[in-house]
């Protein structure tokens, strides 16, 4: 296993002295029809892999990508941002005076502002690991990954049933500038990889799936170095595998069994809900246009306490097994966030109660509160506020139990939920897929596997009947957030299990 | 136009012409968008302009290998080096050789009027605040929730192989999309200017057609239940292009995760699917698809009965026929367009009318689903749906009478046992920007 080193003061961008210039040409410009300007340049160097379910393998050693966005704020709020969706920052001119022709129709916006960038005089932030896919050809270690998850899905599999398996890999270095006219000039290199495998169990016409998700602030040899998996990807590749052809056998829950469930245990692989249903209303941007549940337009709490006292969520880098933030860890993880904010660990709901929103430079403006490190852009979008690692953390004492057997010790009739292939989320609610879960009966986990099917929160009431925990703390759920159709990388985690009681407000149903 | 036609040509034919002296075959495909969007969230007015967003896609054989790589850059030295470095990575490859397609220019889904206007923020911007100011005038003093969107886009695009090309096209696009109170939505899109009244009065018209009252499953239909339902035109769509292509397109079968055969009954008799890749005027229709193959219209299903299976070329050539035009680079999860792999889609998509008035669909107390909430993770394995019910109108008789109560509704099913149930398909049908579907009923258990 191989992690990234986190120097005190941040590598340098390759490159970073033309950028440097262009930047400055494009602020020096915007000065004359803009009162405040700033610049966001991001460079993506990407090597990938695919196994195709026909057996197809693609190497793409060499993807670049790059794009800028840029942002005027004239007199009375008036602001523009213009995205140039091209990797040479030589063109970012010819984009200043596209915004600011698309500045002279904005009408005064008067309660428009952006709070100040904490820490403005710090220039580097990053991560730096010893094999950058930029120097170091990435082509036998993916193929590697690719032999490995075709011997893993050939072995040990019963007769009459076949698993093809389907592999998307990538390590990526992204390097991003952000410059403005008040003279701030920050920079941030992170090197970035991803490992998802699906595994489709087939047995004459009967199909049954799984899906195992790896990120990390981390280069690929994290998953695969001299050949080998990390112990970790091949134990749970191997899990994932028999649990897609255990599913082929699988049974949903009766509707007779569905009304008496008493409690739902949610294994962290299942906790998407956490990102979906409390993330997202509690994003400052959510909340101002009324698109939240739970919190109001004015910033306030609609529903409180919004779940028991043992409720604790947090969005910032990765937790460690006892929840506390590692800065440079998490696939949702940044340094500085695309205004050049300084990624902050954030308390959104403390002892039940909602006490912080996630916010970007506009936000943290229009509640005078400082910005919190939340905005974010896919390559060159608009900035909005985004989740980084977003996790139930809850505090020690009551409420935890030593081990899984002894969190359902009292569930008289309950399911251990397992993994999501995806959620979403409404004002009043969300739902996210299961994979698959284990009946409890009596208190005990049993070895009855249950079907894929759908976990619906509504937002409001969901966490009212958190009742405890099991398991170390993990940014376990390796997704994209696909908010206003900007994609970015996150993670929902918490403890290994959370136990969550039957409600009104939460439901599991089957697929048909 | 036709200059910045010329620019993606010419970055296309010197990335072609830079690496095919030291390759047996390689395709190209170059674009470059420009997008003005005005996006509203009730008070606020959201600009989010783009220009020169340009994208390169690029494939090469060589000795029985395939090499990929992607940049966005308009320099043809980076996209150059970048395919040079992905020879060294080249991996076994079925596929002989890329398209040979004849160079041609398209124009015929750009509207000058509507390529014009991305210059024009101001006017973009006003059709905007139009649209957010017909929802409350619709329904004056109510506390409304608004969001809304208007965005217009141009694209030049350039594909070219070894041995053919370029084909050239341009294209407009205007999508409008609004959502009262995070829960019922409409929009519009197409590829030429409609008149400003489709734009402008589209929240208007989506708030006036809401009832007032909402309702729950157990209040209108007396709890969980199956019973036939009203799908809306563009959730059918999304269930066809999610759901129904995974059974039947070639590279599906020859992977053995679909045993589909032409002559298969996958449907009810009365439904008939057209795929059209090439249809003028759809989001979904181009000069040729990201092969630079140039598909025509054909049924794929008729009768109820699998009559062709979408194909590209690798899929067709293993199964020893010839492409059907449906080779694209369709991105799943997070990949972008022009890195993900081949795989056959579908085009634009055509369903034959039914002959019975929509609102006569279904009789007694029901719903229409106008959408699902989380259908991508609907399993693709086997079909099965089973998602909360986003936006939907309680009816009695084909009339609306309620809203679906946010939050409170599900729907569960199967498309494949679905499409073979189907009760009805309507006289009316939508353009939904990439295909033109009738409403359908069909059985399907709502709780």
């Amino acid at each position: 296993m191989s992690l990234p080193v986190m120097p005190v003061d941040g590598p340098v961008p390759r490159g970073d002295a033309d950028v440097h210039a262009a930047l400055d040409a494009a602020l020096t410009r915007a000065r004359a029809v803009a009162q405040y300007a700033d610049v966001l340049y991001e460079r993506i160097y990407k090597s990938e892999a695919n196994l195709l379910a026909s057996g197809q393998v693609i190497v793409k050693p060499a993807s670049l990508k790059g794009a800028a966005q840029v942002r005027l704020v004239g007199s009375e709020g008036r602001n523009v941002g213009v995205r140039a969706g091209d990797m040479s920052p030589s063109s970012l001119a010819a984009v200043v005076d596209r915004a600011a022709a698309a500045l002279a129709e904005e009408p005064p916006s008067p309660e428009f502002g952006l709070a100040p960038i904490p820490n403005p005089t710090r220039v580097r932030y990053g991560l730096t690991v010893d094999d950058d896919p930029r120097d170091v050809d990435p082509t036998k270690p993916f193929l590697d990954l690719v032999a490995a998850v075709q011997r893993i899905a050939d072995a040990g599999v019963p007769a009459g049933v076949r698993v093809v398996p389907e592999l998307w890999s990538w390590t990526q270095v992204e390097e991003k500038w952000v410059a403005d006219t008040d003279g701030v000039f920050k920079t941030q290199v992170m090197p970035v990889s991803f490992l998802q495998v699906v595994f489709r169990a087939v047995r004459g016409d009967a199909q049954a799936r799984t899906r195992v998700r790896f990120g990390e602030a981390a280069p690929l040899s994290y998953y695969v170095r001299d050949g080998a998996l990390a112990d970790f990807v091949e134990r749970s590749l191997c899990e994932e595998r028999d649990r897609a052809v255990q599913l082929l056998d699988a049974r949903p829950l009766t509707a007779d069994e569905r009304a008496r469930v008493t409690h739902y245990v949610l294994h962290n692989s299942s906790l998407v809900f956490i990102h979906e249903g409390l993330g997202h209303p509690i994003e400052a941007d959510i909340a101002r246009a009324g698109g939240s549940a739970i919190v109001a337009p004015d910033g306030s709490a609609r529903v409180s306490p919004l779940g028991s006292p043992v409720v604790r969520i947090v969005d910032g880098p990765a937790p460690d097994e006892a929840g506390h933030p590692m800065a440079s860890r998490g696939f949702g993880t940044e340094l500085i966030d695309d205004e050049g904010v300084e990624v902050k660990n954030t308390v959104l709901v403390e002892g039940g109660h909602i006490v912080g929103m996630m916010h970007s430079r506009e936000t943290a403006h229009r509640y005078g509160v400082a910005p919190t490190g939340n905005g974010f852009s896919e390559l060159g979008d608009r900035r909005i506020v985004r989740m980084r690692n977003t996790t139930l953390c809850p505090a020690p004492g009551a409420g935890w139990a030593d081990s899984l057997s002894a969190l359902v010790r009292d569930v008289p009739f309950g399911v251990v939920l397992h993994g999501s292939l995806g959620g979403a989320v409404s004002k009043e609610g969300m739902s996210s897929s299961t994979q698959y879960g284990w009946l409890v009966r009596d208190g005990v986990v049993t070895t009855e596997m249950i079907a894929p099917g759908n976990f619906t929160a509504l937002t409001a009431g969901c966490l009212a009947t958190v009742e405890g925990f099991a398991g170390a703390v993990e940014a376990h759920g390796v997704g994209f957030c696909g908010k206003n159709g900007q994609r970015r990388r996150v993670t929902d985690g918490g403890p290994e299990y959370v136990k969550v009681g039957a409600s009104p407000s939460v439901l599991l149903t089957f697929e048909g | 136009m036709h200059t910045t036609m010329k620019t993606a040509r010419d970055l296309c034919l010197a990335i072609r012409d830079g690496v095919a002296g030291v390759v047996d075959d390689v395709e190209v495909i170059v674009s470059c968008g420009d997008r003005t969007s005005y996006g509203v969230e009730n008070d606020l007015i959201i600009p989010a302009l783009e220009c020169d967003t340009w994208s390169v896609a690029m494939r090469a054989l060589s000795q029985g290998r395939l090499a990929t790589a992607t940049t966005t850059s308009h320099d043809a030295r980076d996209s150059i080096a970048a395919l040079t470095r992905a020879l060294s990575a080249a991996q076994p490859e079925t596929l002989a050789t890329f398209a040979s397609p004849e160079a041609v220019d398209d124009t015929r889904s750009c509207d000058a009027r509507l390529w014009d206007l991305v210059d024009r923020p101001g006017e973009v911007r006003r059709m905007a605040v139009a649209s957010r100011d017909g929802a409350r005038a619709a329904r004056p003093g109510a506390p409304l929730v608004i969001e809304a969107d208007v965005t217009v886009s141009r694209t030049r695009r350039a594909l070219a192989t070894k041995r053919g090309g370029a084909i050239v096209s341009a294209s407009t696009a205007l999508s409008t999309f609004v959502m009262i109170d995070g829960n019922d939505w409409d929009a519009w899109s197409g590829t030429a200017r409609p008149d400003d009244a489709v734009v402008t009065g589209l929240a208007g018209a989506l708030v006036s057609s809401l009832p007032a009252r909402e309702v729950t499953c157990e209040e209108f239909l007396g709890g969980a239940r199956e019973t036939t339902v009203v799908i809306h035109p563009r959730l059918f769509e999304t269930l066809l292009r999610s759901l129904f292509l995974e059974r039947i397109a070639a590279d599906r079968v020859l992977a053995k995760l679909s045993s589909a055969r032409e002559g298969d009954a996958v449907a009810h008799p009365s439904f008939e699917l057209f795929d059209d890749p090439t249809a003028a005027g759809s989001l979904a229709g181009g000069a040729c698809d990201d092969e630079g193959v140039r598909g025509g219209r054909k049924a794929v299903v008729s009768g109820g009965v699998l009559r062709v299976m979408p194909s590209d070329r690798r899929s067709a050539q293993m199964r020893g026929g010839a492409s059907t035009g449906n080779g694209y680079r369709i991105p799943i999860m997070a990949e972008d367009r022009s890195e993900a792999p081949v795989r056959v889609g579908f085009g634009h998509l055509e369903v034959t009318a039914g002959n019975v008035s929509r609102d006569a669909l279904v009789k007694g107390r029901t719903v229409l689903i106008t959408d699902l909430l989380g259908l991508h993770s609907s399993n693709k394995a086997t079909g099965a749906f089973n998602n909360p019910i986003q936006g939907g109108l309680a009816l009695e008789d084909g009339v609306p009478v309620a809203r679906v109560k946010p939050g409170a509704w599900s729907a569960t099913g199967n498309l494949h046992t679905l499409l073979r149930s189907l009760t009805g398909l309507s006289r009316e049908r939508m353009m939904t920007g990439s295909a033109l579907l009738p409403w359908v009923a069909a059985p399907v258990t709502v709780a």
